[in-house]
């Protein structure tokens, strides 16, 4: 039996939500997927420099699951720059570091520790606000 | 609610700074009564153990609940999430504050 797959946990949401190649293009390629687990792998390892013990706890998931994880976001990239394919980054098995909204005015994200009722956008005040699923 | 902001210089046309816990500066926001002070770091050189420092003071001086920043470093973000701080990511990177400001109508 294939064991269960482990839920990645997410600090932040990542900023956006796809990246589009540069220059050629008539027939554009499928897009690859990331997956919400493999940005943050990518994030934890290779931006904020975590070993793959540390980066394991934050996403609570065990080291040879995120080992896992990072090959295959390694893969994807790697591939999207070489054969010029837009990176979608979405889906995957992940949850967010509490609840997230999106404002569509001002773009900024913010999370709501205390739980309180979310009406508006703490920056622009906008009632124009997407909840992010993970 | 009483946001706190990281800039590079202590004018109104300072930017927000990259990183949150070495900012030279910060602007604190309080939405309630539309007000903002504009503050020096004093742990901005400080080699370890900043975030922890900082996030201190800025709760007990300047009773700041909510940080806004474009990137937060790992262990400001742990601190803040245990202290139960209201994370804000703005996605501008070279935003002003006096842009922030206009979007919050405050001055
Ligand atoms: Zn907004």
């Amino acid at each position: 039996m294939p064991r269960p797959r482990q839920i990645s946990k997410v600090q932040i949401p990542p900023r956006v939500r796809g990246f589009i190649p540069v220059g050629y293009y008539k027939d554009q390629s499928e897009p690859v997927q990331l997956n919400i687990e493999e940005y943050e792998a990518i994030r934890l390892l290779d931006y904020e420099g975590l070993s793959q013990v540390e980066a394991s706890h934050l996403m609570q998931i065990s080291r040879p699951t995120l080992t896992r994880i990072y090959e295959r976001a390694r893969k994807k990239i790697a591939t999207a720059l070489t054969e010029a394919h837009q990176i979608v980054i979405e889906g995957g098995n992940a949850i967010f570091n509490g609840s997230w909204f999106e404002c569509e005015r001002c773009n900024c994200k913010f999370n709501n520790p205390n739980e309180l009722p979310v009406q508006s956008c703490p920056v622009c005040e906008s009632f124009n606000l997407h909840h992010l699923e993970d | 609610m009483r946001i706190v902001i990281p800039i590079s210089d202590k004018s109104k046309t300072s930017t927000v700074s990259k990183k949150f816990a070495r900012s030279p500066h910060f602007a604190v926001v309080d939405k309630t009564d539309r007000t903002v002070e504009v503050i020096e770091n004093p742990y901005a050189d400080l080699n370890l153990g900043v975030g922890k420092k900082l996030l201190n003071w800025l709760t007990k001086e300047y009773k700041v609940d909510t940080l806004l920043a474009f990137e937060l470093g790992l262990k400001v973000q742990q601190l803040a999430n245990e202290s139960k701080m209201q994370l804000i990511i703005i996605n501008e990177k070279k935003q002003t504050l006096k842009q922030l400001l206009s979007f919050m109508k405050i001055e």
